[in-house]
């Protein structure tokens, strides 16, 4: 079963866009509206003053909700290329976009190195 | 009639000096015995006022263009002006005030990637802190940084070949003594105003307190301080929503039985 988005959303805006990209936009946007809840479940969970059974009920919660709420679903896709391998965090921009752009003196300040 | 200025914050002797206090602490307002003296003084001030329009009318706007400057009047083809002096200057490193007392009041940080743009900006702070009268050094040079990166020359994944780019990041900061603090904000506010695309200003401040002050912070009121209190803070989002989770009927119950 192919992966069906829940609700409607925005595409993003100046960023090359491929299926991939859409899906991690959709995950960042969830991640973004679940936020508070999901820290504060974990914030009840992890509370040893809390009774062990409201904190169960909290970790219960957290599991049951869906996967793409949560942060490590989020993964750092290329702004150009949308290619998600070897990404340069600095710039979002993966290798070979990069070393285009900085070989075209595109990018401030980043020249080829020689020493 | 150029002594019109003569009451400004800036005089001219010999050294430049500045101090800040004419205007602000000793009340600005002299005071007069009788009335008469304030009309008279009046009247005088009307009369040096008419004197300068009237100069401003005749004499010099029938007096010649002929800007002062260093390098004599050389007529530019192109534009057939003599370079003002104001834009000649440019060409020469700005000039410091001798510091008065010593006292280190700002450092202003630059950070860019191009190395004249930086030393345009620092010139420019330079130039503005000594028409405002505050004491610098000269524009200095902090360390430069150099971020490596390394990446596969080509698309293939596997590919051995490795090409080097980096990033180089220039510094340079200016040291600011003996200031009031309302000029430095005037100072910073202007550069400001006027900062060049680019380069990264930043500025650390310094105040000057009592040897005092510690025992000043241990006599303080308990009602004047607020320490923050733990879980107090409802304008935390998420303490507000764990308040309202334990407060809802799955987790209340939860709570009830222990």
């Amino acid at each position: 079963m192919p992966f069906r988005f829940p609700v409607k959303f925005d595409l993003p805006q100046h960023v090359h866009i491929n299926a991939r990209v859409i899906r991690d936009q959709f995950k960042r946007l969830q991640y973004n509206e679940h936020e508070v809840t999901r820290n504060a479940l974990r914030y009840i969970a992890r509370n040893t003053e809390l009774p062990a059974r409201a904190r169960l009920e909290a970790q219960l919660q957290l599991a049951s909700m869906p996967k793409y709420t949560s942060y490590s679903q989020i993964r750092d896709r290329c702004v150009a290329s949308g290619n998600s391998k070897s990404v340069i965090p600095d710039f979002k921009l993966n290798r070979t976009t990069f070393r285009e752009r900085a070989r075209h003196g595109l990018i401030p300040g980043v020249k080829v190195a020689s020493w | 009639m150029l002594g019109r200025l003569s009451g400004s914050a800036l005089c001219v002797r010999g050294i430049r000096t500045f101090s800040s206090s004419v205007a602000v602490l000793s009340g600005g307002q002299r005071k007069f015995q009788t009335p008469q003296e304030f009309v008279q003084l009046k009247a005088t001030e009307a009369a040096q006022d008419q004197q300068f329009k009237e100069h401003l009318l005749h004499e010099a706007a029938n007096t010649e263009y002929k800007p002062k400057t260093i390098r004599g009047n050389d007529i530019n083809p192109v534009s057939k002006r003599p370079v003002p002096l104001n834009v000649e200057l440019l060409q020469y490193e700005p000039i410091q005030l001798p510091k008065t007392h010593g006292h280190k009041v700002a450092v202003l940080k630059f950070r860019g990637y191009d190395k004249s743009e930086l030393s345009r900006a620092g010139e420019f702070a330079l130039r503005s802190a000594f028409f405002l009268g505050i004491p610098t050094l000269k524009l200095a040079n902090a360390k430069t940084e150099k971020r490596l990166y390394t990446v596969i020359k080509s698309p293939f994944a596997q590919a051995k070949l490795k090409q080097n780019f980096h990033r180089v990041t220039y510094n340079r900061y200016v040291v600011a003594y003996d200031a009031n603090p309302e000029i430095v904000d005037l100072w910073l506010s202007y550069i400001n105003k006027h900062a060049i695309e680019g380069i990264n200003y930043s500025a650390e401040l310094y105040t000057q307190e009592g040897l005092d002050y510690a025992t000043q912070l241990e006599n303080l009121a308990l009602t004047d301080m607020a320490l923050p209190e733990a879980y107090a803070d409802l304008d935390d989002p998420i303490a507000s929503k764990v308040e309202e989770l334990l407060q809802s009927q799955t987790f209340s119950k939860l709570l009830e039985k222990e």
